[in-house]
């Protein structure tokens, strides 16, 4: 009795084999004919033996070598090394192989993914087929006992599709890097764990896709309550491997279009789009109330608790610096457009935030002090005024206490304002 | 214990065409192996022009601009990469080819350096201008200009000795490395991934609040689970097979294995408000026991609130 996953897997490439083979004008005995030959072809006694010559074309890879470049399997020196790494999780931080579970790949001669999808078929006890030959389970001697074929050969034949190389073949194809170990050097060919791309790509896929957020997406829309949220990624970008025939890159690559995506890596930037050279003063002009509420909201909580210790008093100067971090990225980008944005007829910008702002004053910002001393004044003023738009009637009034510490923060910013 | 650090700084440097795919997972910024690497072959290149002494021990990484040299339709969500096919092949065809992306960047470079005397630093300028504009490629690309460098002394603790350097860093960011982010996602659970992804990704989260007239109202609010400008970064290599020799490698007198990209999470951070230099430094570090190549923070200074509270009451 065959296991329902290879018998329907039979029966499906049978019917394949028949819708391509019988054309509409052939006679009834033409089709029992074809009908009979396709029941030989597929066999176990035919099939089998056939296959487990075959099977030795693909190589089962977690780590293809075609995806460093599509052309670097084959060399003079034969075929690079199918490396197929198991190694155990651990909890260091690092995204590599053996930290997230993903597919094994395959890679080889695509007229012999019939037999990888044969191998890979999964029996009724959860294992695929390949480990059940690997440890000769009933299962396994079972179906490869034929009249054809001696078992020992096709079960070596098979397991051709998970053999290691004998020795290790590396190709000027792949990236070798060289990286300092003590005093000398190790070299490293760079391969790339396909079946975390794409592993990666259906994590993405589900969170941009899934019906599940497209429903709760919609929700938020309309304002409407929902149970559970749902996340957003933003900056994605798609790379191709194997252009017109992913086949020739791998299995994995073959099911997927050889389309993955990438996350994005990238610095942010002064930002000049957005922002917008201050007419009459920057504190009222360039912020937004959103931008800095979370910090003044943490800092009330911060000052209406009557204990001090040196947790309260790190977290106060964390938040501080974060609405001054905010002040200094602001003070850049607003820089960076003063040349182009500047126009002396409609600007009744204050001196001291001209010499401040403006490109156009960089010599005289590091001339002398005196705008400084008064900017910080300004800064702190803002401060306050901004905490008390904040929280509104639930301010509470601030002492000396508090704004020489603002002052006190600002001062260990000095040089950067400048 | 030394605690004045000599440090080199080389500012903005202007590449082009830099290798922006740092890893099979991200595009963006070059890898940290890419940026110590540069700085590793101009010290072989010193060390070869007779200053057998100098040792560049570690390094950071400051971005100024970095352009990715993408496409985005009008109607796409996602970006692609504007890739050139060269160059053709024997029969003329455009030849098969992975992608590559690239980017144009500003840079500064800050070099942690031993073996420079005093005498020797207007000396070593000289060389290293002339290094840097002859060919010297950096994270793959082409160094289109630079300015002068120059030499900081650093006393750990001493504020003003630190705001002299940063200041010349600004406006830009420092890449610093979260790993303390991943590291503490895995240990509660999450695959690596998905410790990954959930530091990347918008959360949004729907609450019924009961407004001044005691009506439910429903509130959405979005955000990202931990502050900062987070991203993921190739940090180094993971070793897959035993080393030993391989047909076709490079140098055959080197041991080689087959190795793979590590990913964690970094951060951008503006240097005006780091306390320490050790925060943005990084150094190269290997892990026999785990098959692991290594550009890592040479000291980690960010404090969890418990060790905060820890060392309070220690």
């Amino acid at each position: 009795m065959l296991d329902t996953a290879i018998a329907s897997y039979f029966s499906e490439r049978k019917e394949t084999w028949l819708k391509k083979n019988i054309k509409a004008a052939m006679q009834e005995h033409e089709i029992a004919e074809m009908e009979q030959l396709c029941e030989q072809q597929f066999s176990l006694n035919e099939w089998l033996p056939n296959a487990a010559k075959r099977a030795g074309q693909i190589s089962m890879s977690t780590h293809p070598c075609t995806f460093s470049h599509p052309s670097a399997r084959k060399n003079k020196n034969g075929y690079v090394s199918s490396v197929l790494a198991e190694i155990d999780k651990v909890e260091d931080g690092y995204l590599k192989t053996g930290n997230v579970s993903v597919a094994t790949d395959a890679l080889g001669n695509a007229a012999a993914l019939d037999v990888y999808k044969f191998l890979t078929l999964i029996m009724e006890d959860g294992e695929n087929l390949l480990t059940h030959i690997q440890q000769e389970t009933d299962l396994a001697k079972a179906l490869l006992t034929t009249k054809t074929a001696n078992y020992q050969d096709l079960r070596s034949g098979f397991l051709a599709m998970v053999e290691g190389a004998t020795e290790s073949i590396t190709s000027s194809k792949i990236k070798q890097v060289y990286f300092p170990v003590d005093d000398d050097y190790h070299q490293l060919s760079l391969l790339t764990n396909s079946g975390m791309v794409y592993q990666l790509r259906s994590r993405l896929d589900k969170l941009r896709f899934s019906d599940e957020v497209k429903e709760r997406r919609d929700k938020k829309r309309k304002n409407e309550f929902s149970e559970q949220g749902f996340s957003e990624i933003y900056g994605l970008t798609t790379i191709g491997y194997g252009g017109t025939k992913p086949q020739n890159i791998s299995v994995l690559n073959n099911q997927n279009g050889g389309k993955a995506h990438l996350l994005s890596s990238l610095p942010p930037s002064i930002e000049k789009r957005s922002i917008h050279f201050p007419r009459s003063d920057f504190f009222t002009e360039s912020f937004k109330k959103y931008e800095y509420a979370d910090n003044f909201k943490a800092l009330h909580k911060l000052f209406q608790t009557d204990y001090n210790n040196i947790k309260l008093r790190d977290a106060r100067d964390r938040n501080l610096q974060q609405i001054i971090d905010l002040l200094i990225e602001k003070m850049w980008s607003v820089r960076a457009v003063s040349q182009a944005q500047f126009h002396a007829d409609t600007s009744s910008l204050s001196s001291v935030q001209m010499t401040w702002l403006h490109d156009d004053f960089a010599d005289e910002r590091e001339k002398s002090e005196q705008w400084l001393n008064l900017l910080i004044t300004e800064i702190s003023t803002w401060l306050t005024r901004s905490y008390e738009k904040v929280l509104d009637k639930k301010a509470i009034k601030l002492g000396d206490a508090e704004r020489l510490h603002f002052a006190e923060v600002i001062e260990r910013n000095r040089e950067f304002l400048k | 214990m030394n605690n004045i650090k000599r440090l080199l700084l080389l500012p903005h440097i202007k590449v082009h065409n830099a290798n922006a795919l740092s890893s099979p997972f991200t595009i963006g910024f070059p890898a940290m192996t890419a940026w110590l690497g540069a700085v590793h072959a101009l010290q072989r290149k010193l060390n070869a022009q007779g200053h057998s002494d100098i040792k560049f021990n570690s390094v950071a990484v400051i971005s100024h601009q970095c352009d990715l040299q993408t496409h985005k339709g009008v109607d796409d969500f996602v970006h692609s990469i504007i890739g050139t096919g060269n160059p053709l092949d024997k029969t003329g065809a455009r030849s098969a080819f992975i992608e590559e992306a690239r980017c144009h960047l500003d840079v500064s470079l800050v070099l942690e350096y031993t073996g420079i005397a005093k005498d020797d630093e207007q000396v070593l300028q000289e060389q290293i201008t002339h290094l840097l504009s002859s060919n010297m490629k950096m994270a793959g690309g082409d160094i289109l200009t630079f300015k002068a460098s120059q030499f900081f002394k650093v006393e750990n603790g001493n504020p003003a000795d630190l705001s002299a350097l940063t200041q010349k860093l600004m406006p830009g960011y420092a890449l610093i490395e979260r790993r303390d982010l991943m590291t503490e996602a895995m240990s509660a659970g999450q695959d690596a991934m998905d410790a990954l992804l959930d530091n990347l990704v918008i959360h949004h989260h729907c609450e019924k609040v009961a407004d001044e007239m005691n009506e439910e109202k429903v509130i959405w609010t979005s955000k990202r689970k931990n502050q900062g400008w987070l991203v993921p970064i190739a940090t180094g290599f993971h070793g897959l097979t035993e080393l030993g020799e391989a047909k076709n490698q490079r140098d055959p007198n080197t041991p080689h294995r087959f190795a793979e990209s590590v990913v964690t999470l970094g951060e951008f951070k503006m240097p005006h408000s780091i306390k320490s230099i050790d925060e943005i430094l990084w150094r190269y570090q290997t892990d026999q026991t785990n098959n692991l190549y290594l550009c890592a923070q040479t000291q980690k200074i960010i404090l969890t609130e418990q060790d905060i509270e820890d060392s309070y009451y220690a």
